[in-house]
């Protein structure tokens, strides 16, 4: 068996590269595979295979095959017109650029050798290249030079003009080894056939089979190497690209790769796709389920309470008495203790009543922070009744948090089959949209106006504020009989509008969803009416008694994957709970109702499925996958959603049962 | 044409891929006319005993490299079993079934629950659940508020 190396010593001698068509060729030669020539002929050259050489003292490129053909030469295209060493050696800083290939069919092997003036040999061969490289004009002209870092430069340009990879074809096998030191594309094949390595090892500089490997290089490091031994050589197999050329780790499992290469039953390999426009997608993901988290999503975070408010304005002073406070001031309003003391304060009231400076009274469910004591004055009277005026207009009140945790781990414990509203007090059940809560910590904050007992309450999502609701908590005391004709008055009004929007709610469910911000399913209805008769006792004619309307809705439960039916079983989660008669658990709290309700604590309302799960459920119907899979490493029941059925020798009617089955599911 | 047919007894569902087979009897068989290999008929000896022949549902031919299904075994006129097959794919191209790539949509061991293909089934009294948030009293301090106008 082969070993990984993933060592950087380790040299490259030869490797292979197998197109799906069965063909092979040289991958690469690296460091140290060859003998040191100092001062490389043109044998030696041409002893290496290449077919195709640029003279870099005149620029000219020429072809020449292999040296055992014994036809050598330069400055034409017919090898009959090549002379043996025609190259110059005599410049020792000569560099000599020697490319094979062959420009009369597309998508031929291509095989580029460089040897520098160290003797180091490089050579680059691939596959699939589409568009036929001129090398007298597409290719840049060589300058010799002695800088390491220009060679390198130039080598490089020479290179790039063969392996940009708008050459390649993504549908054939590649090998991106163009460039060494650069990230690349590896190419694992298989099968390799033994009269293609014959063929090409006479080619080869040891002529040997023992030399054929397969090495998979990351930036430039090689880190896998097979000997030729250790390849598959099932006929049936076919390509696979391991994509290495990415940071971090190879997306492939190398045992797994290590497993395809050395073990001929499982020698599948896979063709390099077509891209696919969702690869990078950062919300895409294969089998998880799990998303990268988006760099543009912000937290979404409350902000400080409003710094204005009117307790400094000037304009009215706002406090915070107990209750014996304001029944001492109400003593002082309402309240005297001589009828002389009566006599002479309606003689007052007559110039200046001081009921008209108290603006409110209320009750509010929270504790503004406060000053220091002061002493109420009416109008500019002091009243002897001293309280704490208040500090800021706005309060904060935290309700807590609690977290949602997924029930079944699966899509059950979103949307349309989990539901999830929220009570919230002095607002009402509100509808949150399970997708944005599930698996989060929902918290809950009022901000409350004590003034006007307007308030606000926010539901995070984690740390995301993701739904604002307003209403109403504080209860506003009568002062004096003109005040309790209007409290009465704004509460049957408040009465009336919880009343109406009670039965909006209850009758129409999806529009009170939608305002609550959840998504609608998908709900198809259709409506029929029925006329209903009868027939008159006394004339036997039939009459029309009524009419009977009658509605069925067709629930989208969600994605359906092509052929796949739900075999005609009407109980699926998303029939059963759209089914549900939609209750309204409030009305919309308003004016006093809100401090009058029963419950002053939020409280969730989540509605999930009870899931039906026989025994061996999976092993009869399997479970959802929608993963690219070889069959060989399913085992179980096994339900195929898309095959092409390739290297098979079966008839066709045949190959139409085989994938009728596997579509219809088959166990493995 | 005469061939040699294992005539075997499947106790494995339909739909396996490979298939519990057992061999029952060897019998050299011809192909009746007017068939095909996919859903042949075959004479058979007629010698095998009846009771052997009950047993038998499966069959292989090693000359066409297929396992077949039998669907019926009815005596011919001439006094040979008559044995009407039909080719079990699954079976017959189990190896190279098991080379293919394909996307799965349900599978046994390797699955996704977060997707839905539909299939989740449930009863009709779902799970009710109402929490409290953390904080037991938020609500429970009342102030009065009194707003005098001046300053």
């Amino acid at each position: 068996m082969a070993q990984l190396d993933t060592g950087l010593g380790w040299s490259a001698k030869e490797e292979w590269l197998l197109q799906s068509t069965g063909e092979i060729a040289r991958v690469s030669a690296a460091q140290g595979e060859l003998p040191v020539i100092a001062n490389p002929t043109f044998n030696d050259i041409a002893l290496s295979g290449v077919t195709l050489w640029y003279n870099p003292n005149n620029g000219e490129w020429c072809k020449a095959v292999a040296a055992n053909s014994g036809v050598y030469g330069f400055a034409s295209e017919t090898s009959s017109a090549l002379t043996a060493g025609a190259i110059s050696t005599s410049n020792a800083s000569a560099y000599y650029y020697a490319f094979s290939w062959s420009t009369s069919v597309v998508r031929q092997p291509l095989t580029i050798g460089v040897v520098n003036r160290q003797g180091w040999y490089y050579r680059y061969v691939s596959q699939g290249i589409t568009t036929a490289v001129n090398p007298t004009t597409d290719v840049p002209k060589y300058t010799p030079t002695t800088d390491a870092n220009a060679e390198q430069q130039a080598v490089d340009a020479i290179m790039s003009a063969f392996y940009s990879i708008e050459k390649i074809n993504q549908g054939y096998a590649v090998c991106c080894m163009a460039k060494w030191r650069t990230s690349a594309n590896v190419v694992i094949a298989s099968p390799v056939l033994i009269s293609s390595i014959s063929e090409y090892t006479d080619m080869s500089v040891n002529g040997s089979f023992t030399f054929a490997k397969l090495r998979i290089q990351r930036d430039g490091m090689p880190f896998y190497m097979s000997f030729y031994q250790d390849l598959p050589t099932s006929i049936t197999s076919i390509l696979q690209i391991y994509d290495i050329s990415g940071e971090g780790e190879p997306y492939a499992n190398l045992d797994e790769l290590f497993n395809l290469i050395c073990a001929p039953d499982q020698a599948n390999v896979r063709v390099t796709e077509a891209v696919d426009p969702y690869e990078d997608f950062p919300y895409t993901e294969e089998d998880s389920g799990e998303t990268d988290p988006d760099p543009e999503d912000d937290e979404i975070e409350e902000e400080d309470l409003p710094t204005m408010s009117f307790a400094t304005a000037g304009f009215c002073r706002i406090y915070r008495p107990d209750f014996s406070q304001v029944s001492a001031l109400a003593r002082y309003l309402w309240t005297d203790q001589t009828f002389l003391q009566t006599v002479i304060n309606h003689l007052k009231q007559i110039i200046e009543n001081p009921i008209d400076a108290i603006i409110s009274l209320s009750i509010v469910p929270c504790t503004p922070p406060v000053l220091a004591d002061d002493e109420v004055k009416v109008m500019f009277v002091p009243t002897g009744v001293s309280m704490p005026p208040i500090q800021r207009q706005f309060v904060s009140v935290d309700c807590g948090s609690y977290k949602l945790n997924e029930m079944y781990g699966s899509a059950l414990d979103y949307n349309p089959y989990t539901s999830v509203q929220l009570y919230l007090p002095y607002i009402g059940v509100v509808q949150l949209d399970t997708d944005e809560v599930m698996g989060k910590t929902i918290s809950i904050g009022y901000r409350i106006d004590v003034v006007t007992g307007v308030c606000c309450a926010y539901v995070k999502a984690n740390n995301d504020v993701l739904y604002q609701f307003s209403g109403h908590c504080s209860i506003h005391q009568p002062i004096t009989s003109a005040d309790f004709s209007g409290y009465i008055n704004a509460a049957l009004a408040a009465g009336k509008l919880v009343a109406s929007v009670a039965a909006a709610g209850a009758g129409a469910p999806a529009v009170a969803a939608t305002l609550a911000g959840a998504p609608t399913p998908s709900i198809s209805g259709t409506e029929s009416k029925t006329v209903e008769t009868e027939r008159n006792p006394n004339t036997g004619r039939q009459i029309t008694v009524g009419t009977r309307k009658r509605e069925s809705q067709t629930y989208n439960p969600g994605a359906s994957f092509g052929e796949i039916a739900t075999r005609g079983v009407s109980n699926t989660v998303g029939a059963v709970m759209n089914s549900k008669t939609i209750i309204q658990h409030s009305g919309g709290f308003s004016g006093n109702s809100g401090f009058m309700a029963a419950v002053r604590r939020p409280y969730l309302i989540v509605t999930r499925p009870r899931i039906a799960n026989p025994e061996n459920y999976g092993k009869y119907n399997g479970r959802p996958s929608m993963i690219y899979l070889n069959l060989g490493e399913c085992t179980g029941f096994t339900q195929v959603q898309s095959i092409q059925l390739t290297g098979i020798d079966a008839t066709n009617p045949e190959l139409s049962e085989i994938a009728t089955l596997l579509n219809s599911g088959v166990i493995l | 044409m005469s061939f040699v047919v294992k005539l075997q007894e499947n106790l494995s569902p339909s739909n396996m891929v490979s298939k519990n087979i057992s061999d029952i009897a060897t019998a050299t068989g011809t192909l009746r006319d007017g068939t095909s290999i996919l859903s042949p008929s075959i004479l058979i000896d007629s010698q095998l005993e009846a009771d052997i022949l009950g047993r038998v549902n499966y069959a292989y031919i090693d000359l066409w490299h297929r396992y077949y299904y039998v669907t019926d075994i009815s005596l011919d006129v001439t006094g040979l079993w008559l044995v009407h097959m039909h080719v079990d794919v699954l079976m017959s191209y189990a190896t190279e079934i098991r080379q293919q790539n394909c996307i799965v949509a349900r599978q046994e061991r390797r699955y996704n629950m977060y997707l839905d293909d539909g299939w989740f089934m449930s009863f009709q009294n779902p799970i009710v659940q109402t929490p409290y948030f953390s904080v037991s009293d938020p609500f429970e301090n009342q102030s009065y508020i009194l707003v005098v106008a001046g300053s």
